[in-house]
Order: C-alpha cells, then structure tokens, then sequence
C-alpha cells in the first residue's frame, strides 16, 4: 500500500521566543549604530536574516543587552511581556530624544481552543499545553517578514533628526503586573517626549507572537 | 643719598629694612610719645611732596651728626629741631612704606594672575593637543577599518564579478517568473476591479432601492397616518350616527311592544270579560245541571231498582225454564202442548219487560242531557261541562302567563338584537382597531428601527473614534497603569555613565569649593595684610573648612533626612534665624505623646 506523508510548518513557542529576542537583538544594535549612539569603530558586521548587521563589540553593551533579552526571553515564554522600549537621551542634559517600542502581542486562538482541554485536564497538563503551543508559519516567511522591518529599521535615519549632541542608550520593559521583579531588576517611571512625532514600521508575526515597532521622536519644527 | 646712609638708625631704608625684619626701632621716647598726634597732623597738614623736600633739605645735616654710634645719639639729648625732624621723616618713612607696600602687593597680584593664566593656557594648549592626538589616532584607526572594508570590498566585488553573470541569469530568470506573476496578478486585479464594479453598482442599486423603500415607507406611513386619523374622525362619527339610531331602534321597539302589549291586553280584557260572562253564564247552567243531576240521580235510582227487580224476575224466569227444560228432558214423554204454553207465557212476560223498558226509555221526564265531546264550540262546552269555569280562568291565567312571558321574550329578544347590533359594531371596531394597532406597531418599529440605526451609527462611530483615540494614544505610549509595571536592568551603560559623571561633577564642586575658600583666605590674609609665610597654610586650611562645612552639612541631611526617625521643629525665630542649634529635635516617643495629647483633647 501506498502512504502519503503529509508535510507542515511548525513553530513552537520556545523557537518563535528565540525569534523575537534574536530580532530585538538585531534591532537594538542596529538601532545603536544607525543613529550612532557609539562611534562606529564599536561595531562589527555580522550576517543575519540576509542582511548585514552592525553588531556593538563593546562587551559591556553586549553584556546589557543579553541580560535583559534572557530575560525578556523567560517572560516570553510565559506571556508577561507587553512591550521593550529603547530610550535614547542626551547624555548631558538628560533629555529623551528618541524612543522605539517593540509591542508584542500574543496570539488569543490558540488559547481559546486550548480553553476546553484546560477545562478538563489539570492544571499542570495545561501549562505543558501552553508551553507545547505551535504556530503554523513558514518560517521562511517570518524571516522574509523580519528582514523587511530590519531594512526600515536602518531607512528610518533619512527621516529621523540627527543626534548631534552625545547620547546614552536605556532599556525599559513594560511586564504585565503580577510579574516579579528579578534581581538587579528595578520598577521605574515611563518616558514619553514632549512634542514627540510617530512612525510605525512594518510588523512581523510568528503566529505565536506579533512583533510591533514604532519610533517617536522629538519633532522640532 | 650716600651708601653709608643705610647705616645710619634714622634712616629710612634701614628703617624700612628693619621693620620687615621686625627688628625693635632704636628708642625714641620723644617720638613714640606723640606718635599718633604727629602723624595725623603732619598728614593732615602738608603735602607729602613739600615733604620729602623738607626731608631731603634736613637730612643733610643731620647726617653729620648722626655719624656716630647709636650710644651717643642715645645719650645726647636730641633737640626739639631734630626730634621734628625725625618725626617728619618717620612719618613720610612710613607713608613710603604703605606705598610700597602696595605697590608690593598690586604686582604680586598681577604675577598671580598672570600665572593662573599661564597655567591655563597651558592646560588648555595640552588638552587640545591630547584631542588632536586622541582625534588623529581615531583618523588612524578609522583609515586602517576603511582600508579593511575597502580590501573586503574589492574582494566581494571580485567575487561578485565572478559570480555575476550566473546571478543575472538567475534573476533575469526571476524577473521573467515575476513579470508571468505581475500578468497574472494584473488579470486578477482586473478582475478584482471589475467585482468591486459590479458590488458597487449592486450597493449603489441596493442602495438607491432601500432609499425608494425607505422613502414609499415613508409616504405609505404618512398616508396611514392620514387614513387613521380620517377613520378616526369617521369612527366617531358613526359611534355618534350608531348611537343615535340605537336609541331611535330601541325606541321604535319599545313603543312596538307597547302597542302589541297594549293590544293584547285590550284582547284579553275583551277574552276575560266574555270569560266572565261565560262564567256567569256556565254557573248558572252548573245550577241548572245540579238539579237535573240530582233527578238523574233519582231516576238512576229508581231505574236500578227496576232493573235490579226486573233482573231478579228474570233470574226467577231463568230458573223456572231451566227447572222446565231439565223436567221435560228427563220426562220425554210428556206433553208439548203444556210447555209451549209455559214458554209462551215467559215470552210473554219477557216481551211485556221488553216493552216496559222501552216505555221508560221512551218516558220523556226521564231524559237526561248528557254532555257531548263534539261540540261546535269549546266555550259552550266547557261551560256545559262543571270544571269548565275554572279551566276558563286557567286558561285566562295561562293565557296572562303567556303574555307576560310573550313580553319578557319580546325584551329579551329587543335586548339580544341589540347586543348583537352592538357586538357587529363592535367586530368591526375591533377589526378597524386591529388595523390602526397593526399600522401604529408598523410605525413603532418603523421608529425604533430607524432609532435603533441611528445609535448604531452613533455607536459605530463612538468605536471608531475610541479604538482611533486608543490607536493613537498607545504610538504616542500610553499605557494601562493598572496592568503594567516598567522594569529596567540595574547597572546599565547609561547609569555607569550617569554615575561617572555625577562623581565627577561632585569632584569639581569640591575643586570648586576648594578654590573659592583658598580665594576667600587669601583675600582675608591681604586685607588684614598677614605675612608672606602664613600664604603657604592657605591650602590647608581651605581644605579644613570645606570639610568642615561638608561635615555640617552632613549633620544637618543625617537629621533631617529620616522622616519616620525624628523630626524637627523651629523655634520662635522663624527658618531664617533658627540655626541648629535652635531647632528641637524629637523623636517617636515625643510625637507619640504628641498624638495621645491631641486624642485626650479631642476625648
């Protein structure tokens, strides 16, 4: 007899989680040496998604950003993240000059098919059912999608003012409320800029995860 | 002046010389006696030129004088001349002195200044020369990296060269597959144009349709409006016309039935009186035949006695012929001519019987009327008969009976023709009403489905105004307060560098304070005019009062810094003048009492 083997996409949870900070990654460096946060000496060019990408050399900067993407990473997994903002300032005078959002939003339909098998099953058959949830996207097309938002990631600096005074970097994470504050983790106050003007950028979605970034920055007239 | 001068004790330049070495002056009771005197006045007095040519003029001869030792000048009385003399030069001495003095120290500030500004220039000549070193190895570095990239370049583009035309040839490959795909995406878009064309002719019909729809609606609403309220105006009136005739109908029927009432009652007043009369009448043939009955009676009596006799000579008669038959049977032989006689003789009295019944029959005193069932008319029947009165006023009784039932028929009849005049009314009352309730709900849920539309197109656009508003409101990053907390990592680049910048600063402020205390010593110091040696301690003791300071400082924000631990309450003086000294320090247990005080005053 004849058998047909029937092919499909498959993400999980844990790969699409390794997506989204790998593009937060990519983001954020590419974001430091586009706007020239740290002199260009700093960074190197690395493959990634197709694209070359300037990556930061500093191992102090690379420190920070892989400490808060592990973590952002942990809180992924258990949906707690709502948004990473990347806060850049004037060094001097302490003003907030740029912010770039990255939202993430969770995808509802599989929860709500899960929502019966949750009913029924006990409470720890439920969160292997959470973590065991698979999207069904190419991930080609992520990629595709990924790249594309990286592309205007690096064209936003025809448009965006340019930093001519020295700048320093911060990241604020947006958790829901009932998440913990780790260890050398600290609650603080959200930024926003006066007189700010927004530029949403492409998003991408893993079908587990759906990736928003938007820029505001000071607009000057 | 001669060099020998300096010698000499009254010489300036030696008295000069040995007041800065505070070497004691030579005693000179005379002039330290009205010192303060002398001086205000000689600088009160005369000019300071006219003095120094006085000095000039009188030191010359006095030199010769002073030539010898100090003993001798000591022990020689000096004149009253010299002594004012001396005065004099001591006086211009001193004032030479302070002139120097500040002349002295005018140009030492100018040697300060203009060092400050060597040590600056020099500063400042160093650090660009460190940028310009700093910024050429950046150069440096920057030209080796673009020389890197520039060789990485040549190489990707050498490859690209190598690689290139298979490349094209793969991409003009793609570009064929894409430009097949635009033609097909072009035909479909067509298509999809065309579809959205016809939607929208269908919508703008549907539309156009709903408009007509809505608008006969509308109209057919109206007229329904205008029907109701003329069917309105006509059901009044025909209520009013209805009611009217009921009354008229109701009317008629009753004067009807008074006529047919009336009638009947005249009939059988007429009836009762002819009864009356019949009654009249059949009692007196009651009499009549009471009497006749009584004689009936006697003659029935007397008939029966006959009869009853006449039976007996019958039954006598029968006997005897019996007795005469059986005697013959048995005796055969006798004669007939002796029965024949017998028999004849019987026959005979049985025929003289027969004859006497019917001579009583025929006895005309004897007759009796009896009354006959078929007579020509009930009334003389019924009056012949004895109960005939009685059934007379029965039937009067019946027939009153019959009338009043005839009556309350006929009412009842009146009243359900009514009823059923008024139950057709009101059929069609009800049939009109249905109509207007079926119009008036077509027309209420005409409104409320037009309200209903309208405040979904409210609400519609209330959503679309919010989810615009919430849109907007979350690219500029608003946020849920109630659902969100902002973390951040601890020890970043941004607050190293913060911190680094914060102690510099924090260093400089010292630095700062340093300088502005060592400029304060020293301004103090040349005012009071200290010596040259105490300007060394400057340093020194800038630096203690700057601790000094900082450590007060310290007090005061250690003290004022736990607001649970304690607190402070001026004194009567106000914040200016209450230094802290002055300020009151309290801690727990005193605002403890505090609140218990202000409890029991308010208890």
């Amino acid at each position: 007899m004849a058998t047909t083997q029937k092919t499909e996409n498959a993400i999980t949870l844990k790969g699409s989680a390794k997506l989204v900070t790998e593009y937060l990654s990519l983001g954020i460096n590419s974001i430091l040496f586009q706007r020239g946060i740290y002199p260009p000496e700093s960074f190197k060019s690395e493959q990634h998604f197709g694209l070359t990408i300037y990556v930061a050399t500093d191992k102090e900067i690379q420190d920070f950003i892989n400490r808060i993407l592990g973590q952002i990473k942990d809180w992924l997994l258990q949906e707690k993240v709502q948004k990473l903002s990347l806060i850049i300032s004037n060094r001097n005078t302490k003003e907030v000059l740029e912010r770039w959002d990255f939202k993430l939003q969770y995808d509802k339909s599989s929860d709500e098919n899960d929502a019966a098998s949750v009913n029924t099953a006990s409470k720890t058959d439920s969160t292997n059912a959470e973590k065991d949830k698979i999207g069904n996207k190419d991930i080609k097309v992520i990629q595709k999608e990924i790249r594309d938002v990286l592309r205007q990631i690096c064209s936003t600096v025809s448009f965006l003012p340019l930093l001519d005074a020295p700048c320093a970097f911060d990241c604020l994470i947006f958790t829901n409320f009932d998440t913990s504050v780790p260890e050398n983790w600290v609650e603080t106050e959200p930024v926003f800029i006066a007189n700010s003007q927004e530029v949403q950028l492409r998003s991408f979605s893993t079908s587990l995860h759906k990736m928003d970034t938007v820029v505001s920055y000071k607009y000057d007239e | 002046m001669d060099l020998s001068e300096p010698e000499e004790p009254t010489c300036v330049l030696k008295m000069l010389s040995e007041f800065n070495r505070n070497v004691e002056v030579p005693n000179f009771p005379f002039v330290f006696e009205r010192f303060g005197n002398v001086s205000q006045e000689s600088s009160n007095n005369k000019p300071e030129s006219d003095l120094s040519s006085v000095k000039k003029r009188r030191v010359e001869p006095h030199d010769s004088t002073l030539d010898s030792d100090m003993s001798i000048s000591e022990n020689i009385p000096a004149s009253p001349w010299e002594s004012n003399k001396l005065r004099r030069e001591l006086i211009e001495a001193k004032t030479e002195i302070k002139n120097l003095e500040y002349r002295y120290h005018e140009l030492l500030n100018i040697k300060k200044s203009s060092d400050i500004l060597y040590e600056k220039d020099r500063e400042a000549f160093k650090y660009a020369e460190e940028k310009q070193t700093r910024k050429i190895r950046d150069l440096e570095k920057h030209l080796k990296q673009m020389r890197a990239r520039a060789t990485k370049l040549e190489e990707e583009l050498s490859d690209m060269k190598a690689t290139a035309p298979g490349a094209i040839a793969e991409l003009e490959g793609e570009q064929h597959a894409l430009q097949v795909q635009k033609t097909i995406l072009n035909g479909r878009v067509a298509q999809l144009e065309e579809d959205l064309r016809m939607e929208r002719t269908n919508y703008k019909l549907l539309e156009e349709e709903w408009k007509a729809r809505l608008s006969s609606l509308e109209s057919e609403k109206e007229l329904c409006d205008t029907t109701v309220e003329k069917l309105r105006a006509e059901l009044k009136e025909k209520t009013v016309q209805l009611q009217k005739q009921e009354m008229y109908k109701t009317k008629l029927m009753v004067s009807d039935s008074l006529q047919a009432a009336k009638e009947k009652i005249t009939s059988l007043t007429s009836h009762l009186e002819s009864a009356s009369a019949k009654e009249a009448k059949t009692k007196n043939l009651l009499e009549a035949h009471a009497s006749t009955i009584r004689r009936l009676k006697k003659q029935n009596n007397l008939v029966t006695w006959e009869r009853n006799d006449l039976r007996q000579m019958l039954d006598s008669v029968q006997k005897e012929v019996t007795l005469i038959g059986n005697a013959t049977f048995s005796e055969s032989a006798a004669p007939p001519g002796s029965d024949r006689a017998k028999l004849e003789v019987l026959e005979k009295v049985i025929e003289g019987y027969r004859q006497r019944m019917e001579h009583i029959e025929a006895d005309q005193g004897l007759v009796c009327v009896i009354p006959e069932q078929n007579s020509h008319s009930a009334l003389t029947d019924e009056t012949s008969s004895p109960t005939g009165a009685y059934v007379a006023q029965q039937k009067v009784q019946e027939l009153q009976m019959e009338a009043d039932n005839n009556r309350e028929t006929v009412k009842q009849m009146a009243g359900m023709q009514s009823k059923l005049l008024h139950y057709g009314e009101v059929l069609k009352e009800n049939e009109t009403l249905n109509k207007q309730v079926t119009n008036l709900r077509y027309s209420r849920r005409m409104k409320h489905l037009r309200e209903k539309l309208l405040r979904e197109k409210e609400l519609k656009e209330k959503v679309d105004h919010l989810t615009y508003q919430m849109e907007w409101r979350a690219l500029k990053g608003d946020f849920d307060i109630r659902e969100t907390k902002v973390l951040r990592l601890k020890l970043g680049p941004h607050e190293t560098e913060s911190t680094s910048t914060t102690s510099t600063l924090d260093q400089l402020k010292i630095e700062n304070d340093k300088l502005k205390e060592k400029i304060k010593i020293l301004k103090d110091q040349i005012q009071s005019g200290a010596d040259a040696s105490k300007l060394q301690d400057v340093t020194v003791l800038a630096e203690s009062n700057v601790n000094a300071v900082a450590s007060k400082q310290v007090e005061v924000c250690d003290g004022t810094g736990g607001i649970g631990e304690a607190s402070w309450v001026q004194g009567a003086g106000g914040a200016d003048d209450a230094g802290p000294e002055m300020k009151v320090w309290e801690t727990d247990e005193s605002i403890e009492r505090m609140i218990v005080n202000w409890r029991e005053g308010e208890r």
